[in-house]
């Protein structure tokens, strides 16, 4: 439950903060986004079936920020979800760098599904790949910020559940 | 015994005596020829005899409390620094306040312009306060909506012209599709010769004129205005200037038209909504008529 109020959190978190300052971060049609980073780090934590409320709810929060078609976030969201659960599921162990790597992974997926839905699927090559790039670069500073904010929340509940159990 | 108390006696009196007299002879000597020329040489070497002793003791002395002032200085200078850097900071502050509120003033200045050419409608002045999530997206949200009377298809304009139009309302804030979006259309007409075409969002790369056939005379820097066709923009807004102009291949019936908008979105702050339809209006035209 820590996880999806996390992800759900953090997902508002970076949405307000991409739309507040997008304009002054962009070049071209590229921006920090925290979005695919955080789909990554949940995915590799919050196995199914929960894994997929947890993408869904976040996928409406993003939906409310953007007026590309309201179904091109849950289906970008749940194939990268999907697509890390299935590598997840087929390694025993994996390393930061092979998460970064991911994360761009992840990336293109969630961006050509988004531009090829919202019509501008022109824009793949190359704004999409230097997007993904830009994704994979910026994840370790994400999923550091990530961590840290689970740190906290986890044990504000554990404090909670101290209090509630005295 | 006596004789001997009596001479002793005596030399105090003469020794008492003389101590007056050179008293008195020093006292004449300094009050009443202090300004003659017989006792002003011996003054004189007095006088630079005990300078060059006062020198031998003054000198390492005001040194000392030179050192001491400087010191002292040093302290209340470092305090003062202290403040007047506050002051300058606070001052600085102020300054780019001001000249931020002249450089809106100017802004506002320009946009009560256009207000006044548009004097068949009703404005809203509202600040941009965010963009659409998708960088490929050129859609900016205003901090005005449903209870300011704004409503979805409302032409948006900036200082220099159109900048796009209002795609969806809320209760506080809107969002605004601007002119360079990949979706964005408007009627236009090139206003020196009137020819018709459709203004494209080319993102980026700005706008093209669409559909204007290859026998119309086009050049770069005619200006693209509104048409008012598209029932959306009034007529005779200002669109952008034509860049560039590109005889396209055999295949093409249409030119080739670049066009840059007059309004750089990325730069604007405040814009203008037009409510080119009014809530009393939309009520009337709405209640059955009596």
């Amino acid at each position: 439950m820590t996880d999806i109020i996390c992800i759900l959190v953090l997902g508002y978190l970076s949405a307000v903060f991409q739309s507040g300052a997008g304009f002054f971060l962009q070049v071209g049609y590229v921006r920090p986004d925290a979005i695919p980073a955080l789909i990554c780090w949940f995915s590799l934590r919050q196995e199914l079936p929960q894994g997929i409320a947890g993408i869904l709810l976040l996928s409406f929060i993003v939906s409310a920020f953007s007026i590309i078609p309201f179904y091109v976030f849950p289906l970008s969201y749940l194939i990268g979800y999907l697509t890390v659960r299935y590598i997840v599921s087929n390694v025993l162990e994996i390393t930061n760098w092979q998460v970064y790597l991911l994360v761009g992974f992840v990336s293109i997926e969630i961006i050509v599904i988004q531009l090829a839905g919202s019509g501008n699927a022109e824009l793949v090559w190359p704004w999409g790949l230097i997007q993904a790039l830009l994704n994979m670069a910026t994840a370790p500073l994400f999923v550091f910020f990530f961590d840290g904010f689970f740190k906290i929340l986890k044990k504000i509940s554990r404090q909670q559940g101290k209090i509630s159990d005295g | 015994m006596p004789q001997k108390q009596q001479k002793s006696s005596r030399k105090r009196v003469r020794f008492f005596i003389c101590f007056v007299l050179f008293a008195a002879v020093i006292a004449g000597v300094t009050l009443k020829l202090k300004t003659s020329d017989i006792a002003l040489p011996a003054v004189m070497m007095f006088k630079d005899t005990g300078g060059k002793f006062q020198q031998f003791f003054f000198i390492p002395f005001s040194r000392i409390k030179t050192l001491y002032k400087s010191y002292a200085n040093l302290r209340t200078a470092k305090e003062e620094n202290e403040v007047l850097r506050a002051r300058l900071a606070q001052l600085q502050n102020e300054i780019s306040g001001y000249r931020e509120a002249l450089i809106e003033n100017r802004r506002l200045r320009q946009l009560l312009d256009v207000k006044k050419q548009q004097e068949g409608y009703k404005t809203v002045l509202a600040n941009v306060i965010g963009c659409d999530i998708s960088p490929w997206r050129a859609v900016v949200v205003i901090d005005k909506g449903k209870i300011d009377g704004l409503a979805a298809d409302m032409p948006v304009l900036s200082q220099a012209g159109v900048i796009g139009r209002v795609i969806e309302v809320g209760m506080s804030c809107s969002r605004v599709m601007l002119v360079t979006d990949f979706q964005s259309r408007i009627a236009a007409i090139i206003q020196r010769n009137r020819a018709r075409g459709l203004l494209t969002g080319q993102g980026r790369e700005g706008c093209s004129l669409e559909y204007v056939e290859k026998g119309v005379d086009v050049e770069s820097g005619d200006i693209v205005i509104t048409s008012g066709l598209d029932a959306v923009f009034p007529k005779g807004l200002l669109l952008g200037e034509v860049v560039s102009v590109k005889a396209s291949d055999h295949s093409n019936l249409f030119q080739d038209i670049k066009v840059r908008p007059f309004s750089d979105a990325s730069r604007v702050e405040e814009v203008l909504v037009l409510l080119t339809v009014f809530p009393e209006e939309a009520k009337k035209k709405s209640s059955p008529a009596k």
